[in-house]
């Protein structure tokens, strides 16, 4: 209940000043009778005149219930009520990883589904949908009637291990069951806010909870040493006071690593450390938090992938060591080039490396050219000293992840003409120094100095080069690298971490937080209790009240009981 | 009825306060009413019929002649079937000795008791002097005050009306003692008639029963008011006694087991009057005073 005019409170001091004008004129009522004597049996009340005061005082009450009532009146009192039934109602759910969580003794997942039972009750919608919003948003129930169905599956549903739904795939699912003009009402109940702007309730469920997570876990292999593996792993604290766990690795079931953490406040801790090569890693943090799934990681180291790799032209040791970090090649070196018209027989091959030649042009293949040309799409025109810095065309490019713009910098560059369907992704002294191509079964990556004039294979930037153009150059057409990973974090530069089965760590951030100040936070949260309501004014039961409590005042002060005689009987 | 027609003059004085005592048309509509007295007593030649054998009208009995009765009264046509003869036996009517006790202690002003016992005793002897009774009226508190002595006739209904016009409550209530005076004055026993609350802590039974020694035939007609019945205590109340000005406080609840005394009371009284065939009639000042004369009290006080 909400007041328009809550100053009339104000009068309520009038009520000392009406107790007061009641107790002085208050009286003892004197009473003549005609014969005392047949009272003179009842016990005499001795009393002091402050308790007589306070005797009898329901007329004082019924002035101060009527002073009560016109306060109340003029306050303008507006009452929300609910509406109850009808339209429709579709109900997503939220069950990501992160409705695992235990807020208390129940999980988030179980207050929502109770809240979500306890709506479709409160507003007996004519029909509903019931959708589980997740990675893979499911639809638990079609648009029914059957609202005791509706009830039964969302007893039965349970979480998932997914992320959270992608809005846009939610929102195609809920157009999909119809015009979106049929729900009356659209709830959805998770423990972070909705990301659209649809016509939508928000009904938050969770509180913020401690919170010690494993966020990234990933591997990769030593140059120096190829039994060896760097192992490296992030502990964040996704909540707002310290905690302390204890962290482990196991390698093949066997513990390797063992180390108490204490984390501050929404800080993370990087923990590196080596291991003897395996197949299988576990992370694992042993804490007392709220949240469960993401105390444990797994990576699957992946086994070096064999490729039959051509080698065209003058040989290199840095990257013949770089691919060999990343793969098991089997090169085949050919020194001298085919026969003009003559086309290489790159589909024989998994890659072919092209450094410092000229090559016909070609129509599939995966090629990474290392200062040649490429018939037809690059064509070298003359070399440049370089004395400008190198800057980036499409930094965002999945070959350029985690590569440093300086470690790029060459002194000499070949100024080329590139075909229209080579995009630049670096340029040096206006020349493109990296380039990609992408068509149908060809894939080409052109970098346009030359690798012993450059000091790029001496930087760490270079292996991270290379583990990213073998990525790019040998993915399956289609396959975009974001699917290459479960996790939306990318683990430290150079570290495996696509073949680990793994929670999200967004699902780890728990904290339930509405960012007003956010443009893409058009909702309120709005809880259960304020659910289809309205804002009803019942200041008129105030001035009814006060009617009542003055007529009631006038009927016990004025009116005195009348009683018949003749029940008494007149004659005898 | 006695074929004496009575033209009793109503009279224009006795008022209480500037209203009448009674109006005329209020007089005029208990013309027919009848005082009714089971005793027979001896009195003047009036309108109450007597059993003993007398010159009214109203046949009686026969009786056997006997040498020295009047001839006048020998019923020949009886002689004339039986051979016999016998002589007519009429009833006697013989006027009726009214006394009207009104009492006017303190107690009977509660509530216009007073005032009602007033009315009603103007009202009574008005039916009685109609009737060509002689009717006195005596007023008394702790004791028996002057009244009037019960002659009949119009100037009689004067002198009362003036008596009762001038009454005011005062005194305590002794009911014993008021009317051991009244059996012991010298008068002929007739018709008592008690105008009171009866209220009193010392009784009643002594008096009644000089009464009744007397040969009186007693009529109590008790005036309560509506408050000594149903006393309107909301609350706390302070009690103060009309007569004796004591005081106490009490509560609400005290109110049930007053009345529950008063209840007892009122039992024992009517026990007392009904063992010696003395007619009560309880009246709250409540009721209508025509109502209660034309209703509530016939057969109580009249035909």
């Amino acid at each position: 209940m909400i007041f328009l005019q809550p100053w009339a409170w104000g009068f309520a001091a009038l009520a000392v000043g009406v107790a007061a004008l009641y107790f002085l004129r208050r009286r003892e009522e004197e009473f003549r009778v005609s014969a005392i004597w047949l009272w003179r049996k009842e016990a005499e009340r001795p009393r002091s005149a402050l308790s007589f005061l306070w005797t009898n005082i329901g007329l004082l009450l019924l002035q101060l219930a009527a002073l009560l009532g016109l306060i109340f009146a003029l306050a303008m009192p507006l009452l929300s009520q609910e509406i109850v039934g009808g339209g429709g109602l579709a109900v997503l759910i939220d069950s990501s990883a992160s409705m695992q969580a235990r807020d208390d003794r129940a999980t988030r997942y179980e207050r929502a589904r109770a809240l979500a039972i306890e709506q479709i009750e409160r507003l007996k919608p004519q029909k509903i949908a019931v959708i589980q919003a997740q990675r893979e948003p499911r639809l638990l129930v079609p648009l029914s009637e059957d609202r005791d169905a509706a009830i039964g599956a969302l007893q039965r549903s349970q979480p998932s291990l997914q992320a959270d739904a992608p809005w846009s795939a939610l929102m195609q699912l809920l157009l999909g069951l119809g015009d979106p003009s049929q729900f009356t009402e659209i709830l959805y109940l998770s423990d972070r806010p909705p990301e659209g702007t649809e016509r939508m309730r928000w009904l938050p469920v969770g509180s913020s909870v401690p919170n010690l997570a494993i966020t990234g876990f990933a591997a990769r292999p030593l140059p120096e040493s190829p039994t060896r593996l760097a192992l490296w792993s992030r502990v964040e604290n996704l909540s707002d006071g310290p905690l302390v766990g204890e962290f482990i690795i196991f390698a093949d079931e066997r513990e390797i690593f063992r180390r108490n953490i204490s984390v501050k406040p929404r800080s993370a801790q990087e923990i590196e450390t080596q291991s003897a090569t395996a197949r299988r890693f576990v992370a694992r943090l042993d804490v007392d938090d709220a949240f469960s799934s993401d105390n444990e990681r797994y990576f699957l180291l992946p086994a070096a992938k064999t490729l039959r790799i051509l080698w065209l032209g003058e040989r290199n040791f840095f990257l013949e060591r770089a691919l060999a970090l990343y793969s098991q090649p089997r090169f085949e070196f050919l020194h001298t080039l085919p026969a003009a018209g003559e086309a290489v027989a790159s589909e024989s091959f998994d890659l072919v490396v092209a450094n410092n030649v000229a090559l016909p042009a070609v129509g599939s293949g995966r090629w990474l050219l290392i200062n040649s040309s490429f018939e037809s799409l690059v064509e070298i025109v003359r070399d440049l000293t370089v004395d400008t810095p190198v800057r980036w065309v499409e930094a965002a490019h999945p070959l350029l992840e985690h590569v440093q713009l300086a470690h790029l910098q060459p002194l000499r560059v070949r100024d080329v003409q590139l075909s229209s369907v080579v995009r630049p992704l670096a340029v040096a002294q206006n020349a493109a120094l990296l380039a990609a191509h992408s068509s149908g079964a060809m894939r080409l990556l052109y970098w346009g100095a030359s690798l012993q004039e450059s000091a790029f294979v001496l930087t760490p930037s270079f292996p991270i080069f290379v583990q990213n153009a073998l990525r790019w150059l040998l993915s399956e057409p289609g396959l975009s690298s974001e699917d290459r990973y479960v996790g939306s974090l990318e683990p430290a530069p150079g570290f495996y971490n696509d073949r680990a089965v793994n929670l999200d760590p967004q699902e780890s951030l728990l904290n339930l937080s509405v960012d007003s100040s956010s443009s893409n936070q058009p909702l309120a949260p709005v809880s259960a209790e304020e659910l289809l309501r309205v804002q009803i004014p019942i200041w008129h039961y105030g001035a009814w009240a006060v009617f009542l409590f003055l007529l009631l005042e006038i009927i016990f002060y004025i009116g005195r009981p009348t009683f018949s005689l003749r029940a008494q009987g007149g004659k005898r | 009825m006695s074929a004496r027609k009575n033209n009793l003059e109503i009279p224009k004085v006795g008022a209480i306060g500037q209203s009448p005592l009674l109006d005329e048309d209020f007089l005029r509509r208990l013309f027919r009413l009848r005082l009714l007295a089971h005793k027979h007593f001896h009195g003047y030649a009036g309108a109450h019929k007597t059993a003993r054998a007398g010159m009214s009208l109203e046949f009686a009995e026969y009786r056997e002649y006997y040498p020295g009765d009047d001839l006048r009264y020998v019923d020949w046509n009886l002689y004339g079937r039986l051979d016999r003869l016998f002589v007519k036996i009429f009833h006697r009517e013989e006027d009726l000795p009214v006394y009207l006790l009104v009492d006017t202690s303190r107690s009977m002003s509660m509530k216009d008791k007073l005032l009602y016992s007033v009315r009603l005793a103007g009202a009574l002897a008005y039916i009685g002097l109609k009737e060509l009774n002689r009717v006195g009226v005596f007023p008394f508190a702790r004791d028996l005050a002057r009244g009037i002595a019960p002659r009949a006739g119009s100037s009689q209904l004067h002198k009362i009306f003036r008596l009762l016009g001038t009454l005011e409550a005062a005194g305590e209530t002794a009911l014993n003692d008021a009317l051991e005076r009244f059996a012991k004055l010298p008068l002929e026993n007739g018709l008592v008639v008690i105008i009171s609350d009866m209220l009193d802590e010392r009784g009643y039974r002594l008096g009644l029963s000089h009464l009744l020694y007397k040969r009186f035939e007693i009529v109590i007609v008790q005036i309560l008011a509506q408050e000594d019945i149903i006393p309107p205590i909301a609350s706390e109340a302070r009690l103060v006694d009309s007569e004796s000005a004591q005081s106490f406080s009490v509560g609400r609840e005290a109110v049930r087991r007053y009345r529950e005394r008063l209840s007892a009371y009122e039992q024992e009284l009517d026990e007392f009057c009904r063992a010696r065939r003395i007619r009560r009639a309880l009246i709250s000042t409540e009721q209508p005073l025509e109502r209660v004369l034309l209703e509530d009290l016939r057969g109580v006080l009249f035909k």
